[in-house]
Order: structure tokens, then C-alpha cells, then sequence
């Protein structure tokens, strides 16, 4: 099975992506759609194509 | 938060440039050598919680309580871009019958109401819930969730159009804060002078003294956020003398995440979605999200 992944274990195909990124804190504004580096993953996670994002209003602290 | 995080957080530290979002959904397209529940092609929704997975709190099932707890789209980059990396541990798969904005739109609101509500709150059927900020994310999540468990449910919103979607989702009593700014004694009468068992609150500061007062005797109040301020002022005598709770919640914990999304996958709550943004649009989005204007979720697509 670990041999079948190696083998197709990369789908992406570039190395850049598409990102809703800001460069520094402020308004609307300082949000840009950036090409940024796809980042790499450790041997516990996965890389995912991102399909939909929801916002949210609340805050954590 | 997403707002929050763009304008800067006193103790929010990051590296520029910053992803945000939270709540996403996609497709696996790389996995690491240790991953072994996943695989490639794999639809699947994000907990946001990015907790160490060594210490006891984790080990115990604690997750968002460990000391290393941080968030995706918070304190490391989340999936507000074409791709984005999740810890396996954080994942679900999703049905194929189920669309990537509704899993997204659901993750987190879902979870943390379900905590909030089952684990902190311990709802049971035939107890009065109020619920503030009906309109939002959290509160249209909430609402149909304490319906699902049996409370009877009183919710708080601003608009006549946001009341009538909150009644369809299934509260029982809907007030209008901004027409009835004492709608504490709307509570009062309404539950006949018993008070609610539980306040379910992501408001804070402007509804906390009479989210307090509108309590029964020995009801519990449980809050995951603070979008008006972080100082609730508390009658402490009410606070004995009622033997009230006041109980913290963040986020959830993996198994909470888990049956919390089987909620959503078999239709027993479904997220409000108010408008939906293709990601080149994002600042449109923002806007949307600072009006205060929106009923649900708003949701960014990526690709086709």
C-alpha cells in the first residue's frame, strides 16, 4: 500500500498557489490575492485543494 | 475572527504574508508517509484546532484545552488559498452528496455550538434556551441545534427578515434587540417568570447583564466569543444566589467535531448560507462580513 502511494503520492502540479493573503495587519485593503509557494506538509498531514473557505464574524482571543 | 485577524490582535503574532480561514473543505491531493486514514482524492472538512496530540489533555480527549492549542487561519495559515495543509487527526471525510460550501459553511459553527451545548451546557429536552446573536453563523448553527435536542428555544437577532428565517429554523420566541433594547424582561415574561435553563452567547458585552438576569435559578450560561467587548459586568449576588454557571467554550474536541458533523451529514441541522464569493472577491466578502448585514455563512469558492 505505502509503495502504491509513492507512486501517485503527488497530485499537484505546480509549486505555486493562489492566495487570499495579507502582507500586514489593517483594512480591507491589505487583503491581496498573492501566488505564494504551495507549503509542504509533515509525514502526519496532508495537503488539501482547497475548495470552499467560510468566513466567520466571532472572535477566540 | 477573520476580520479580527486582519485588523490585528493584541496578542496575535504572525508571519506575513498570512492566510486566513478557518473553516474549509477540499480535496486531498498529498499526504505524508504516516497518514493511514486518508487517502488521495479524499473529499473531506477541516477542524480548524491544531492541538500537540502528546500531552494528557490531548491523551484525556481534551483537545482545545491543551496548552499548545492554536487555530488554523489564526496563528498558522488556513484555507483561504488554492491549497492548504490540515494534520490528518483534523480531518472528516465528507458524503459525496454533500456540496464543499455546506461542509465548510458547517465545520465550525457546528462544532462549537455542539460543545457549547452538549458539552458544556449539557442541554435536555424542555429546557429553555436563549440564544444571542440568532443571525450569525454560530447563532442560526445553534438555534437548530438546541431544536434538535429538545430545548425550547428564545433567540436574539436585529432584523424582522433574520427573525422570521430564526422561527423557520426552529425557535420557538424570536426578539428584535434593536426595537426592545429590554428584551430581558421579554424573556422573563415569556418563560413565565422562570428564567432559561441556558444562555448560549458569542455577544458578550453589550447582552451580558441581562443575558445573567434572564437565567433561572441554577441555569447555566455558556459563551464562545465576545464580538461587543470582553467586559460583562456580574451581579455576583445573583450569581450565588441563583447558583448560576457561567461556563467557557472553545472550539471542540475530535470526538465532538466528529458527531457534530454526522449532525449535518444526516440533515438534522443544515448552515445558513447568506452569500457565497469567488476567492479573487475576498475584499467584496469582508465587506459583506463588516456590514453585520448577513443572515448565515459566507462562503469563498476556489476553482471551478
Amino acid at each position: 500500500m505505502k509503495i502504491l502511494r509513492i507512486l501517485y503520492i503527488d497530485e499537484v502540479k505546480s509549486v505555486i498557489m493562489k492566495a487570499a493573503a495579507i502582507k500586514e495587519h489593517g483594512d480591507i485593503e491589505k487583503l491581496e490575492i498573492l501566488e505564494i509557494n504551495i507549503p509542504a506538509i509533515k509525514e502526519e498531514e496532508v495537503l488539501i485543494e482547497v475548495k470552499a473557505v467560510a468566513l466567520i464574524v466571532w472572535i477566540f482571543g | 475572527m477573520d476580520i479580527w485577524v486582519r485588523n490585528g490582535l493584541p496578542n496575535l503574532k504572525l508571519d506575513f504574508p498570512h492566510i486566513e480561514g478557518s473553516n474549509f473543505s477540499g480535496i486531498i491531493s498529498k499526504i505524508g508517509n504516516k497518514v493511514s486514514l486518508f487517502d488521495i482524492g479524499d473529499r473531506v472538512v477541516v477542524n480548524a484546532g491544531i492541538s500537540c496530540r502528546t500531552c494528557l489533555t490531548c491523551r484525556s480527549g481534551q483537545q482545545s484545552l491543551c496548552d499548545q492549542f492554536k487555530l488554523l487561519g489564526e496563528h498558522v495559515w488556513g484555507g483561504a488559498a488554492e491549497y492548504a495543509v490540515a494534520p490528518e487527526s483534523n480531518l472528516v471525510k465528507i458524503p459525496d452528496y454533500m456540496s464543499f460550501e455546506i461542509a465548510a459553511a458547517a465545520a465550525l459553527t457546528s462544532l462549537t455550538a455542539y460543545r457549547m451545548l452538549v458539552g458544556r451546557a449539557e442541554i435536555k429536552p424542555g429546557e429553555f434556551v436563549l440564544i444571542t446573536g440568532g443571525g450569525g453563523g454560530i447563532g442560526t448553527i445553534a438555534v437548530q441545534m438546541a431544536h434538535h435536542f429538545g430545548g425550547r428555544v428564545i433567540a436574539l437577532t436585529s432584523t424582522e427578515e433574520k427573525a422570521m428565517k430564526l422561527k423557520e429554523l426552529g425557535a420557538e420566541h424570536v426578539i428584535n434587540y434593536i426595537e426592545n433594547p429590554e428584551w430581558g424582561k421579554d424573556v422573563w415574561n415569556y418563560t413565565e417568570k422562570r428564567g432559561v435553563d441556558v444562555v448560549v452567547d458569542s455577544v458578550g458585552e453589550v447582552i451580558w447583564k441581562q443575558a445573567i438576569r434572564s437565567l433561572k435559578k441554577g441555569g447555566r450560561l455558556v459563551t464562545c466569543g465576545a464580538t461587543s467587548g470582553f467586559k460583562g459586568e456580574t451581579n455576583l449576588a445573583l450569581l450565588f444566589w441563583k447558583q448560576i454557571s457561567i461556563l467557557g467554550s472553545t472550539m471542540a474536541s475530535d470526538r465532538e467535531f466528529v458527531e457534530a458533523m454526522d449532525l449535518v451529514f444526516y440533515g438534522k441541522i443544515t448552515p445558513v448560507i447568506d452569500s457565497v464569493f469567488p476567492l479573487d472577491n475576498i475584499r467584496d466578502a469582508h465587506k459583506r462580513l463588516e456590514s453585520g448585514e448577513q443572515t448565515g455563512k459566507i462562503v469563498l469558492t476556489i476553482g471551478e
